[in-house]
């Protein structure tokens, strides 16, 4: 790809992050809201032994514990605890499962929707980072849901339960175990919100400070190669205490204030000792009501300090919904809904194309020409002239600006996208092999290949012979994790698979990287097997191959400036003589002795 | 203490962390994790053990002091109960809670300010270590794609650790004294109502580790779902244009929905098999009433106990275990990190190469290998075997051969990437192992395929070379390497940053950049690895003029594709499998008909090639239109 910026991307959706997940959890919604009030029922149950506990102090002081009631004590503590245990289980049990498969549906219709944006837009955002998405972030999000969603719902669920039972019984008495929350409340707020905004000032020096550490150890060898060790170990050094500046300045900045919200709340301990004194001394309430708010008060602000706990871990699910919603954001690619009309001759035309990454800044203008059936056009032109681009818009990796696309006297706009892939072929520069059997690798765009034809295919690839040297044949393991291959071997094949599937327009994008000569032989002959009888275009670096193209077209800052047969454009001595001139002296270059 | 009456330490699944990459491959002794991660974490600590000490000591004290308002309390009831409460013994039960709170969050914001700095000044300490440590390991280490590695290490498995260090040494020791001092204390009012105490949060404790061995029975199956299910996203994402344009997206996409349901299922399946003896553990620890309101009242109708001995079981007792669930919480915490800490310790002990001392004679631009024989650390088939060459002062020797038989790995034991297994590697006359690394550096240039740049100006990039140098030798260096134009054409020419925030270079302006750092560096040797294999037309022509005015007069290892451009070399090796098969001139060995003779005529045809003749008649090689050869 010439550029890889990209227009569209990282915009939250219109409905935002929030939504977009609860829509994804489709059917799971209400098991997981009902877990989520059973959760409240939890909380309820845990209040019980401590309610009945002061009762039986209460009971002690006014000498009423009978045998009775000490038997009906005992059973309603059971009771509670057997109650928490029971409702915990139930609720655990349906958050859990209703949130793991919610999540994994999730993630079904993440990737169903990825596939259906444009493939030029998911390597813009990078392969990686679209997994990151898929897997981690996904984690994330359920980390949160299942537990620490419902861990800061019960931490805020019981003190709730209990102050409203301090309000029917005392109603000023509650409102001083009330006072402290009511003043920490904003502290919090805004300690969190000072957390935010200096996490992210921390999240940027800290970047450029990380940017340091690593260009140190990327650079390492030229660093050491130069002997320049402690020059830049200096600089290495001072990035390091950048780092650790940065993080003792915010730990100052926070740690105060952390302490200080979950310390106000706390002061409602003794403020409601001396109110409570107060008023009992005041004869206003007795003692059984003292006892009361004094058993219970220390229930109330404990659970509340959980609520910070869960507060990191929902920022870190915050982050990822967001990038989940940001990739549910991107328009995906508008294709027909029932095939229309077959594309017909392997023609390949481009009209008038224009296309830009970014809004202003266009990498095609108005480019124009046509590759007839079972000829050869080949693109070229310097670094960043717009020919990948062209290579992408053909197979619609995006969608043109202006002008139209088409192959077989069809827009590919309106083709499927089974009826525009059966028509190409793509050849990457870096081809992609996937975990598996060479052979599964091969008959990959056609699963139903004979052995005969897989080794045929691999016969005219150039590649039988390796693969009958590899350990297991043509049922060795290759790609992630599995048996060693070359570039070249690699690359020959990725033509196999392409020479199975079969389809009658290539696009070739050539390599620019020399592989040594028995490999870079083997891989020609690969590719002049597979292009055989095709209709092929290709962006060409190695201009001796396309010498015989019918066609070749010179970019220029996205604009086709010459066009022509090899012998008619080295008569106009223009570009691509000059290209063509230039690469003949190279190829007479011999070291320490020139080019000529 | 903190009496948390339902929310205990609960084991989350799906939160292990997900192999995106085979480097994170996840640990195979889940087993054997806790304890020995827990013991490297704490070895980071010693060289702030001042600061840590005085943290602990600091957060021991806030937390007897946390325990503090719950005594309070217990007084106000005991006197209440005895019906001695008054205003003035309320109040100062009131200002007694007030103090010990105040002392409590003082005590812990200081402890967690000195934890927190005492744990910065711990990852800089790493991270200079190993920053040091670096430029004396072997260069093959830190090189390619371990460079990605060891940047992670650096920066993010580093980082990760923070937390731990900064929070589990102070707070996990508070936790440890605060259970130990409320358990000796309930012993020495009553025994029996302790016991029943301790019986219940122990019965928690088994529960959770019946809870925690079962969850680990099923880990490796959980873990291989969730790698099949990571694996199979990130392969269908990756592979994305290649599933999509060859219309596979339908097949593949079904084989990664049921690894994504397979996963989800065993995660449910996981969580129902645990969730038994998981929640009545966290439940058991939110109640120590089950077992102490039963006892109590028993001893209490039995009148074998004090009322004021009782009320504190009911106040204070009631709290007890709360602690315990940090302690669970931390050493959770400290297995998790057990992969991050260990890769920091192995890279922060990585083997250093040992330098020799200066030399005796300056040596001479000769570069020998004496019966070389080298495998990668872990390799399990040796790279090189009784490798055996010698490049004279001012000549140029190739290697060639095909990928993977061992080129690149003689180019870098030339600069000494890694020391041989066996033999002798001489550059200038002196084995590279004994000359100190400066002047093994001195000695050799080497430009590799990919040139990397500093964030920073052009001039500061070639002043590495040799910060002393003045303009006008730079702008010499610049020209010699066809350089000085280009760099004179961007906007504030020398001066102009390159890099991430820079000016962007094209691959050809940046190999000549490096060259041009190679002329200032002024080596006798030069070693080129692949300098030449990117075909680019139209840098080509300048990169080769500029390889030119680098080699000439130096001893030159080259790594060549293209043959053509080593057919003046004065020696050609023939690397294969590890070993030199050939060597001599090119016409002696075309002359030979052996190995290079078969490349020479594979070099020869694929040059001739053409594609376009392909597509009509299905011809290979074509007769050349107008190409010179």
């Amino acid at each position: 790809m010439d550029s890889s910026a990209t227009r569209h991307h990282n915009q939250p959706s219109p409905r935002g992050p929030l939504r977009t997940a609860w829509s994804l959890f489709g059917p799971y919604r209400r098991p997981f809201a009902f877990a989520l009030g059973l959760r409240l029922l939890i909380s309820f149950a845990a209040a019980v032994p401590v309610v009945t506990l002061v009762w039986v102090i209460e009971l002690i002081r006014t000498d009423g514990l009978t045998g009775g009631r000490v038997l009906a004590a005992v059973l309603t503590v059971i009771a509670g605890v057997a109650a928490q245990y029971g409702f915990s289980y139930v609720s655990y049990r349906i958050a859990w499962t209703s949130t793991f498969r919610a999540v994994g549906r999730m993630r079904e219709r993440t990737l169903e929707h990825v596939q259906r944006l444009p493939i030029g837009t998911v390597r813009d955002i990078g392969s990686g980072d679209v997994s990151t998405t898929l897997t981690s972030d996904m984690d994330a999000v359920s980390g949160y849901v299942h537990h620490g969603l419902p861990q800061t719902l019960g931490a805020l669920a019981l003190p709730g339960f209990i102050l409203v039972g301090l309000l029917t019984v005392d109603p000023p008495l509650a409102a001083a175990v009330a006072v402290s929350v009511l003043v920490a409340t904003p502290l919090y707020i805004w300690t969190t919100r000072s957390f935010g905004t200096t996490a992210l000032e921390r999240a940027n020096l800290l970047a450029t400070a990380n940017g340091r550490i690593t260009e140190y150890i990327q650079g390492l060898a030229v660093i050491r190669a130069l002997d320049r060790n402690a020059q830049r170990l200096e600089r290495f050094r001072a990035a390091v205490e950048d780092v650790r500046r940065i993080n003792n300045a915010l730990a100052t900045r926070l740690v105060p204030r952390t302490f200080l919200a979950m310390g106000v709340v706390q002061l409602g301990t003794p403020l409601t000792i001396a109110a409570a004194g107060y008023w009992y001394a005041g004869g206003r309430i007795d003692a059984g009501t003292v006892l009361v708010f004094l058993v219970l008060v220390l229930r109330v602000y404990t659970p509340l300090l959980e609520v910070a706990g869960g507060a990191e871990q929902a920022r870190l699910a915050d982050a990822a919904l967001r990038r989940i919603d940001s990739l549910h954001a991107l328009a995906p690619q508008v294709t027909p809904e029932h095939p229309g009309e077959d594309p017909g001759e392997p023609s390949v035309r481009c009209v008038d194309v224009s296309f830009g990454y970014q809004e202003d800044t266009p990498v095609l203008r108005e480019v124009s020409f046509d590759v007839p059936p079972r000829t050869m056009t080949a693109v070229v032109g310097p670094s960043g002239s717009g020919k990948s681009t062209l290579l992408a818009l053909l197979a619609r990796f995006y969608d043109v600006d202006a002008g139209s696309v088409q192959v077989g006297g069809v827009d590919v706009r309106d083709l499927t996208e089974e009826q525009l892939f059966g028509m190409f072929t793509i050849v990457f520069q870096d081809p992609y092999l996937f975990q598996g059997t060479v052979r599964d690798n091969i008959a990959f765009g056609r699963p139903e290949a004979t052995r005969e034809m897989v080794e045929n295919a691999a016969r005219r690839a150039q590649a039988h012979a390796f693969i009958q040297e590899l350990p297991h044949g043509y049922e060795t393991v290759v790609g992630e994790g599995g048996a060693t291959l070359s570039g070249g071997e690699r690359q020959r094949i990725s033509i196999a698979r392409a020479i199975v599937k079969d389809a009658p327009v290539i696009l070739l994008d050539e390599a620019t990287a020399a592989l040594d000569p028995l490999n870079e032989r083997a891989v020609q002959e690969a590719f002049a097997e597979l292009v055989r009888n095709r209709t092929v275009l290709v962006v060409a670096h190695r201009l001796n191959t396309i010498r015989h193209a019918d066609q070749i077209l010179v970019l220029d800052g996205g604009r086709v400036v010459e066009r022509g047969t090899h012998a008619e454009l080295l008569e106009t001595a223009g570009r691509y003589a000059g290209l063509w001139d230039e690469r003949q002296r190279a190829a007479r270059w011999r070291v320490g002795q020139g080019q000529d | 203490m903190t009496t948390d009456t339902d929310a205990g330490a609960e084991p989350v699944p799906g939160q292990a962390r997900t192999p995106v990459d085979d480097e994170a491959a996840p640990d195979p002794e889940p087993a054997a994790r806790g304890s020995g991660a827990f013991a490297v974490l704490l070895s980071f600590t010693r060289e702030e053990a001042g600061r840590y000490v005085l943290a602990t000591v600091l957060a021991t004290l806030g937390t007897l002091c946390q325990l503090g308002p719950f005594f309070v309390i217990y007084l106000a009831i005991r006197d209440l109960v005895a019906g001695e409460a008054t205003l003035s013994s309320m109040l100062t039960q009131a200002g007694a809670a007030l103090l010990f709170l105040l002392a409590y969050y003082a005590l812990s914001a200081v402890s967690t300010l000195v934890s927190h700095r005492a744990a910065f000044r711990t990852l800089a300490r790493l991270r200079t270590r190993i920053g040091q440590r670096l430029t004396r390991v072997p260069m093959g280490r830190v090189t390619g794609s371990r460079s990605g590695t060891i940047q992670r290490t650096l920066t993010d498995e580093v980082e990760r650790l923070e937390g731990f260090l900064a929070h589990a040494v102070p707070e996990a020791t508070g936790a440890v004294v605060a259970v130990l001092a409320t358990t000796v204390w309930m012993f020495l009012i009553d025994w029996r109502l302790a016991l029943a105490a301790v019986a219940c949060l122990a019965a928690s404790l088994w529960l959770s580790g019946r809870a925690v061995h079962s969850s680990q029975q099923l880990m490796g199956g959980y873990l291989a779902a969730m790698a099949r299910m990571n694996g199979s996203v990130v392969e269908m994402v990756r592979g994305m244009p290649i599933v999509r344009t060859f219309n596979r997206t339908g097949d593949t996409f079904t084989e990664t929905r049921d690894a994504i349901r397979a996963a989800a299922e065993y995660q449910a399946d996981w969580g129902l098999r645990l969730l038994p003896a998981f929640t009545a553990s966290f439940t058991l620890a939110a109640s120590p009433a089950l077992t102490v309101v039963p006892v109590g009242l028993l001893l209490w109708t039995t009148d074998s106990i004090a009322l004021a001995d009782l009320l504190f079981f009911f106040v204070l007792g009631l709290g007890y275990g709360a602690q315990v669930t940090t302690l669970v919480r931390f050493s959770a915490q400290a297995s998790e990190l057990g992969h991050a800490a260990r890769v920091v310790r192995e890279l922060k002990a990585a083997e250093e190469l040992p330098e020799g001392d200066a030399p005796a004679d300056p040596g001479d631009g000769s570069v020998e290998f004496v019966d070389v024989s080298f495998r990668y650390p872990g390799a399990t088939r040796a790279a090189l075997h009784g490798v055996s060459f010698r490049a004279d002062p001012g000549t140029v020797t190739a290697l060639v051969g095909p990928s993977g038989a061992g080129k690149s790995t003689v180019a870098q034991l030339v600069c000494r990437f890694f020391d041989v297994d066996s033999g002798a590697v001489r550059v200038g006359g002196s084995d590279v192992r004994a000359l100190p690394f400066a002047e093994l550096m001195e000695r050799v240039s080497f430009v590799l395929q990919e040139t990397f740049l500093f964030d920073d100006s052009i001039d500061a990039n070639l002043r590495l070379a040799r910060p002393e140098a003045g303009t006008d030798e730079v702008e010499a260096a610049c020209r010699a390497a066809q350089a000085h134009d280009f760099i004179t054409a961007l906007p504030e020419g020398y001066a102009t940053r390159i890099g991430e925030h820079g000016a962007r270079l094209s691959g050809g302006q940046r190999q000549r950049l490096s060259i041009a750092r190679a002329l200032l560096k002024d080596a006798q040797i030069i070693v080129l690895d692949e300098a030449t294999a990117f075909i680019d037309p139209e840098n080509e022509v300048a990169t080769q003029a500029a390889i030119d005015e680098l080699v000439r007069g130096r001893t030159v290892i080259m790594i060549a594709h293209r043959l053509s451009t080593v057919v003046g070399a004065d020696q050609i090796l023939v690397i294969d499998d590890g070993q030199v098969t050939e060597r001599g001139r090119h016409a002696e060995l075309l002359g030979r008909d052996g190995r290079y003779a078969q490349m020479w005529q594979a070099f020869e045809s694929a040059e001739q090639i053409a594609l376009g003749r392909a597509v009509h008649d299905g011809t290979v090689a074509g007769a050349s239109a107008g190409s010179g050869e």
